[in-house]
């Protein structure tokens, strides 16, 4: 599979030639405006309720994102697109690692959100996290970004924990045209991405395919911590932070007017540089993906349709997750308490996710109750590398009703789910949700949600242990099988005005509540560290526990203005105030308590078009940072250096009038290079993680045809 | 449990008891502890040393700033942190394996976990928890600024910066050196290792104490300088503890029983002394001050405070002004009464003076406890403690010692026959006459044989030479040699050599073969192996000329020998060898051989061989096997010591030399004739093992020890055994002595192959 993926990589630039020149006479022209309001409260999601529904009536908070919006934004990754949402928080650790989170609590290897391409998971079943720059599509597929604000396990199960983003990509027979994107720039920067499909009455096909490469920063910060180290610091300088190969062919099959057949296979293949956690160096992972999406949808009658899905997700990495010992004392002063392993080692480890789901779509009483229910079943194995040998099975029905009710004022939503985990018995999410319509302008929802996060398989099953030189100390990371769900118990009071035709605000007040939230204890405790005087080496064990409760509250606020199809304009913020999250938990959970988002784009009739935006992002309240520390009333890491920052980006693209729907363009990111540190750990042991990461640049063309 | 009230101590010096003289076989009875006037020194606490919170061994202590409890760390078989609450004396138990203590001004109690790391106990939060991987904890503590200072050392687990003292963020745990062996022995010039204590002052210089006895100060500006270093040890070792308090750091060296102060000035004071202060098997301690009053402890169960008498400060009486007194005396040769000139006097506040022609000194010095050393080349010198009272003369009569044992039998007398490097005697480990009336020396300490030629008559000492260097002779500890003076020795544990005599005094050069160990050439490439038996640690030569090798557990298959030669006798007859006793006693089942070494044989040609467990054995020209002295002294009075020496003095009696079961003294004694008892020849002496010779039928014994080569002999011209058996009286005892003797085991020797 590698050598495939390594020689579609070598070809890719000529493929991509090939193509555009093929298809350039049969390019559509492309509408660089923007989706007026009216348009945007009719988008059609599916996160909301399992199947299709208008935005503007989803019984839960929805954000999405449109494909016109990423084309605008010059973003160059999925990540990068969902930060101009309030309750969206990013953290980049390195060039080839972000983390994702909604309404705070993210961290490092964020293991508390779903992550959807068209309802397939690319939550990671074996580590829980979400691995953005290693997913099996490009930028130019992506139709839209559903964004469900708040947990979501009545619809989606485990996991749906902080939220959900549901990825949605473009149809197969849809109009928009196919594209292709060249790009290099700073940090050896190269993108190159290619969208094509082709359809028939019955038939039809796309295929996304991309390859990017991205170095680190490389950029030395040396922290006042226990090993003074850079969080940068890398055993293996010379490798790019990010060389990835991405790929998705889809095709589509209606034989009849009642059957819908799509099939699709993607796969990633390539490197990434991830930070195992705080404290240790980052390292390469040679991380693939492959799955297999079968997707049925068979129109029953007018009201009602069965839809099945299943696909087949499959995960493999290899890693040395961490340098030679020999390596380490070779290091220059300063370096030296990394860990380490005394012999070269290779983790490498399988891990599949089968998932099949069958569930009745329909609707009643001239479509004033739409309901879905259905049964899912989901079986995980894992095999090799940082986890035992080991498998979980869930198996889940749920149900899912809105009804409007007469007069069309109000709106009922509910919803429930039920897992049945092979490892945490039975989990039950639900949904509660009133929605009240005082006139066409305004809607108000009340929603009341419950969800849970089951322990991933390393939570659950890990085995690694390596060394640390120069301490004459092992460390243990080991499983916990008796590991419960953390659950998350969510309170949403949403109002939506749109005021006239151009501008829409929405205001949210939430209250969120954490149960047995999964951390890392303390492992420094004396009574739990292992002594041993033959050797002389004392082993600390970090074993997952259920640790704390806390919570979270917050206010967000945002406006959307359309004045014109050539001019929109965004501002949001989010407020936060978690209480808890970092007291017991042993892990450290960034929420920054305010946030501000601003953007604008403009097209120029000339053919220029012009986007720019700003993020604010804060410090979390240092009220969260007061113990759990080395020295309880001395410093605190977390609180003492975490920055808050102030990211500028822009975008210009002009397009070539004799050459149709060819546009070039130049992007910056970070233009103020107000560089910094995403994410600090309150244990001055361990410190910070990531890069600083700083000024970008990017240029190159976007065909559409 | 029992807690003392009583002051043993009295604060000023009257009326104390005195050492008695040195040429008496009595040991030193225990002195009463004597405090610096103004002083109470007093046992606070004590008990049996067994229970779960028993007081152990104390490595540090540190006083709680909030609630005044004294905290002790021990590591030993009582592993805990113990808390004494002083108003109370109740004990508790912390509960963590410990080395080092310091409490930060909040009450954050740091320690040395055991000899990995650097724990913390926070107050407030409960937490228990490591907070720095320093390993091998030597002392901590806190200077006035509240930076967080810990002394590493290198036993156990190596870490970052061995043998310094850190300075450990007590923030986040980050620590970086500010005190480096090596940069002080680059400053200092002489080399030194071990960490085993560390102290800060007010100005900030920096003490470390190591486990050679040394003390080194690093000034804040920088430099490096030695202190008050401790020469008396305990098993080789003195692991004094250091504090500081009140502009003092305190010198606790429980070695030689003494407490000291060092002010910023670093003028040194004796706050007390005392055999009770002396540790009974490690001078290894705990110790900790506050303005108060100095508490310390070593291991003796026992709590020991020292405090101002007028409920002042310690540094009041150590910097009140005080009037002087005289101290005077005469300076002589052990065993003799020639007065010894030019002899130092030193004393610990740097004053000094010298010893005139007649031997005699006198000089003023403030009224208080000193520490003086005597001291002259070729003569060991001698610490001593002494009492000066205002407007009094002490008077200070002392026999230095050029290196004989400290004590001998009544009528007997001893002198040094041979001196390294003025005689190539380094290290001698064996001596054994020849028929010529000369005799050889094992030189283990250079790989050499010395011969030492007597005048036939008068038994002067001319001269002496080295016979034979090289092959590995280092590593070997006997030496023998027959009728026609063909020397024998082991080359280290691969065989035996035999070095026929030489028409001329130049030695032999041996040179072991790199690829064969058993191949030996001189210089004229002849091998002088004769034999492949390994572990050869004794050679007797019988009458007959043949010759029998003590191979101990070393031995090891060897051509002829296909089950090994190990713990047995084998014997040498023109090139053939036989296995001729594997120790086993008539009617036992078990060999009383265990390593065995050193070999001899006796008139009526019997062997008799010593082991590493003590066993004497001997057996006769049949082989048949006897313990005479077990080596755990069951049934006897004492046992034999490891590694035994042993010979006869050709009248019948058997000599042993070794430690006293107690592991004591070093000592040559007599197996009296009825094979029951003991008698001491000679105790304090240097080594505990190593051969001896008897000349003059008797009368004499030439003993290896160390560096010299010594002689016993008898005063009357009798026998030593007779002397022994029908003793001359004693001498009258010494005038009475106005000071305190620290017991000298500087030069201690343990056997190569003891733990």
């Amino acid at each position: 599979m590698k050598a495939v993926l390594a020689k579609i990589g070598r070809f890719l630039p000529t493929l991509l030639l090939g193509l555009v020149l093929v298809a350039a006479d049969e390019a559509d022209d492309f509408d660089l405006g923007n989706l007026s309001l009216e348009e945007l409260l009719d988008i059609e999601v599916v996160s909301a309720t399992r199947s299709s529904s208008k935005l503007s009536e989803s019984p839960i908070p929805i954000s999405v994102i449109t494909a016109k919006d990423i084309a605008a934004s010059g973003a160059d990754s999925i990540p990068a697109v969902l930060s101009r949402l309030a309750e969206i928080d990013v953290l980049d650790v390195g060039a080839s690692q972000s983390e994702v989170s909604i309404r705070g609590k993210n961290i490092n290897f964020n293991r508390r959100l779903l992550v959807l391409i068209d309802g397939r998971p690319e939550y990671n079943d074996l580590f829980g996290v979400t691995l953005w720059h290693a997913f099996p599509i490009g930028l130019e597929d992506i139709e839209r970004i559903e964004v469900v604000r708040g947990p979501a396990s009545a619809l989606f199960g485990a996991n749906a924990f902080s939220g959900v983003i549901n990825i949605i990509t473009k149809a197969t027979d849809g109009e928009q045209p196919s594209v292709v994107h060249v790009a290099g720039g700073s940090q050896g920067r190269q993108d190159g991405r290619l969208f094509y499909r082709r359809a028939k009455e019955h038939f039809g096909f796309k295929i996304s395919a991309n390859r990017q490469t991205v170095e680190s920063f490389e950029t030395d910060v040396p922290f006042a911590g226990f090993n003074r180290l850079p969080t940068s610091y890398n055993f293996n300088p010379d490798d790019d932070s990010l060389d990835m190969t991405r790929a998705t062919l889809s095709f589509f099959w209606r034989p009849n007017d009642r059957l819908n057949i799509d099939v699709s296979a993607g796969l990633y293949d390539g490197e990434l540089e991830l930070f195992p956690q705080p404290g240790l160096p980052r390292e390469d992972w040679e991380v693939n993906g492959d799955n297999l999406y079968l997707r049925l949808n068979y129109q029953v009658n007018e009201g009602g349709a069965l839809q099945f899905n299943a696909y087949l997700n499959t995960f493999d990495y290899e890693t040395p997750l961490l340098p030679l010992t020999e390596d380490v004392l070779a290091a220059p002063d300063g370096y030296a308490f990394y860990p380490s392993l005394n012999e070269a080692t290779l983790f490498n480890g399988s891990t599949d996710t089968l998932n099949m789901s069958l569930q009745y779509v329909g609707s009643t009483s001239n479509e004033r109750v739409n309901y879905v229910f259905g049964v899912e079943s989901r079986n995980i194995e894992n095999e090799g590398g940082l986890v035992a040998d080991s498998d979980k099975d869930i198996n889940s029905v749920f149900g899912n009703f809105t009804y409007r009710l007469p007069g069309d004022k109000w709106l009922l939503g509910l919803g429930v789910r039920v897992d049945d985990d092979s490892i945490t018995d039975q989990d039950t999410g639900y949904t509660a949700s009133l929605l009240y319509f005082p006139n066409k302008d305004v809607t108000v929802r009340l929603s009341a949600r419950r969800a849970f996060r089951a322990p991933s398989l390393f939570e659950l099953f890990s085995q690694v242990e390596f060394n640390v030189p120069n301490q004459n100390n092992r460390v243990r990371f080991q499983g916990n099988g008796a590991l419960e769900v953390e659950t998350i118990d969510t309170v949403d009071f949403t109002v939506t005005y749109n005021i006239g035709e151009t501008i829409q605000f929405t205001g949210e007040l939430f209250f969120e509540q954490y149960a047995d939230l999964i951390g890392n204890p303390d492992s420094g405790l004396l009574a739990d560290i292992e002594f041993d005087p033959e050797t002389n080496v004392f082993t600390t064990t970090t074993s997952f526990q259920n640790l704390s409760d806390a919570d979270n509250m917050g206010v967000q606020l945002g406006l959307v203005w359309v004045p014109n199809e050539k001019v929109s304009l965004y501002a949001n913020t989010m407020w936060l105030d978690p209480q808890d999250l970092n007291d017991l938990s042993g892990e450290t959970f960034f929420s920054p308590e305010l946030k501000i988002n601003l953007g604008v784009t403009y097209t120029l009739p000339s053919g220029f078009r012009a986007n720019m935006d700003a993020h604010y992002v804060g410090k979390t309240s240092e009220d969260e940072f007061k113990t759990g520390d080395l020295s309880p009333g001395g410093p605190n890491f977390t609180r003492d250096n975490q920055e808050s920052y102030t990211i500028l980006n822009a975008k210009i693209g002009y397009r070539l009038a004799k050459v149709k729907g060819l546009e070039l363009f130049v992007a910056g990111r970070n233009l103020l290079d107000d560089d910094y540190v995403a994410y600090y750990e309150f244990d001055t042991v361990l410190n910070a993680t990531g890069e600083r990461m700083g000024r970008g640049v990017e240029g190159g063309l976007s065909w559409k045809f | 449990m029992e807690i003392l009230s009583r002051r043993n101590t009295v604060a000023l010096l009257t009326g104390c008891l005195w050492l008695t003289g040195l040429s008496v076989l009595a040991q030193a009875p225990a002195r009463e502890t004597v405090g610096m006037p103004g002083l109470e020194v007093e046992v606070i606490y004590q008990d049996d040393g067994t229970g779960a919170t028993a007081l152990n061994l104390a490595q540090d202590m540190a006083i709680d700033p909030l609630t005044g409890d004294l905290y002790i760390a021990q590591n030993g078989a009582n592993d805990v942190i113990m808390s004494l609450n002083l108003n109370t004396m109740q004990m508790t138990r912390f509960g963590f394996n410990s080395q080092g203590l310091a409490f930060g001004s909040d009450g954050t109690l740091y320690f040395g976990v055991s000899n990995f790391i650097l724990g913390a106990w926070f107050r407030d939060s409960g937490l228990i928890r490591k907070f720095a991987i320093i390993p091998a904890i030597r002392g901590m503590d806190f200077d006035d600024t509240g930076r967080l200072l810990v002394g590493e050392g290198s036993y156990g687990p190596t870490g970052l910066y061995t043998d310094s003292i850190l300075e450990v963020d007590t923030g986040d745990g980050f620590f970086q050196p500010v005190f480096e062996t090596s940069a002080a022995i680059a400053a200092i010039g002489s080399e030194f290792s071990v960490m085993t204590s560390m102290a800060v002052d007010t100005a900030g210089n920096l003490y470390a104490g190591y486990n050679s006895g040394l003390m080194v100060k690093k000034r804040a500006n920088g430099e490096y300088t030695q202190l008050n270093s401790r020469p008396i040890r305990i098993s080789g070792l003195n692991e004094f503890g250091l504090a500081h308090a009140d502009g003092l750091v305190f010198q606790y060296d429980s070695a030689s029983g003494q407490l000291f102060a060092i002010d910023e000035n670093e003028q040194v004071t004796v706050l007390a002394f005392g055999d009770a202060l002396r540790g009974a098997g490690t001078s290894v301690n705990g110790l900790t001050a506050d303005g108060d009053a100095v508490y310390f402890a070593g291991d003796r169960n026992q709590l020991w405070r020292v405090r101002a008498a007028d409920g002042g400060s310690v540094s009041q009486v150590v910097n009140a002004d005080r009037a002087t007194g005289t101290v005077s005396g005469r300076i002589s040769v052990l065993f003799s009464d020639d007065p010894l000139a030019d002899a130092s006097i030193r004393f610990q506040t740097g004053a000094s003076v010298q010893s005139g022609p007649d031997g005699s000194f006198s000089v003023d010095l403030k009224a208080g406890l000193y520490e003086v050393v005597i001291s002259k080349a070729d003569f060991a010198d001698a610490l001593l403690n002494i009492v000066v009272n205002a407007g009094e003369t002490t008077t200070l009569d002392y026999p230095l010692n050029p290196g004989l044992p400290e004590r001998l039998a009544p009528g007997l007398s001893a002198e040094v026959v041979a001196r390294y490097p003025a005689d190539p005697t380094l290290g001698t480990s064996d001596v054994v006459f020849d028929n010529e009336g000369n005799f050889y020396s094992m030189n283990f300490g250079n790989g050499t044989v010395s011969k030492h030629i007597l005048e036939p008559e008068t038994r002067e000492h001319l001269r002496s030479y080295v016979f034979a260097q090289g092959g590995n002779l280092g590593n070997s500890f006997i030496v023998a040699v027959d009728a026609s003076l063909n020397v024998y020795a082991s080359t280290g544990n691969d065989g035996v050599l035999m070095l026929p005599p030489r028409g001329d005094e130049t030695p032999y050069v041996l040179t072991s073969d790199a690829a064969d160990p058993t191949i030996v050439r001189d210089q004229d490439g002849v091998n002088r192996v004769i034999s492949k038996v390994r572990d050869v640690d004794g050679i007797a030569v019988r009458g007959d000329g043949s010759l029998v090798f003590s191979s101990g557990a070393g031995g090891a298959p060897i051509p002829g020998f296909p089950d090994g030669t190990f713990n047995s006798l084998v014997d040498y007859r023109n090139g053939v060898e036989t296995i001729f006793s594997r120790g086993v006693p008539p009617g036992a089942a078990a060999s009383v051989f265990a390593n065995n070494d050193i070999l001899k044989i006796d008139d009526q040609g019997r062997l008799m061989v010593g082991t590493s467990i003590g066993n004497v054995a001997r057996i006769d020209a049949n082989g048949v096997v006897e313990l005479i002295w077990p080596g755990d002294g069951a049934g006897k009075p004492d046992g034999a010591g490891a590694f035994s020496g042993l010979n006869n003095d050709g009248n019948g009696n058997l000599f042993l030399r070794g430690l006293t079961g107690d592991g004591s003294d070093n000592t040559l004694r007599m197996i009296t004739p009825d094979g029951n008892n003991l008698i001491t020849v000679a105790a304090g002496m240097r080594q505990c093992f190593g051969g001896f010779a008897f000349d003059r039928a008797g009368r004499d014994v030439y003993v290896s020890e160390g560096g010299l080569i010594i002689r016993i002999f008898t005063q009357d011209g009798r026998t030593i055994a007779d002397n022994l058996l029908d003793p001359a009286p004693a001498p009258e005892p010494v005038d009475a002595t106005n000071y305190r003797k620290m017991v000298q085991t500087e030069g201690f020797l343990p056997h190569p192959e003891m733990n």
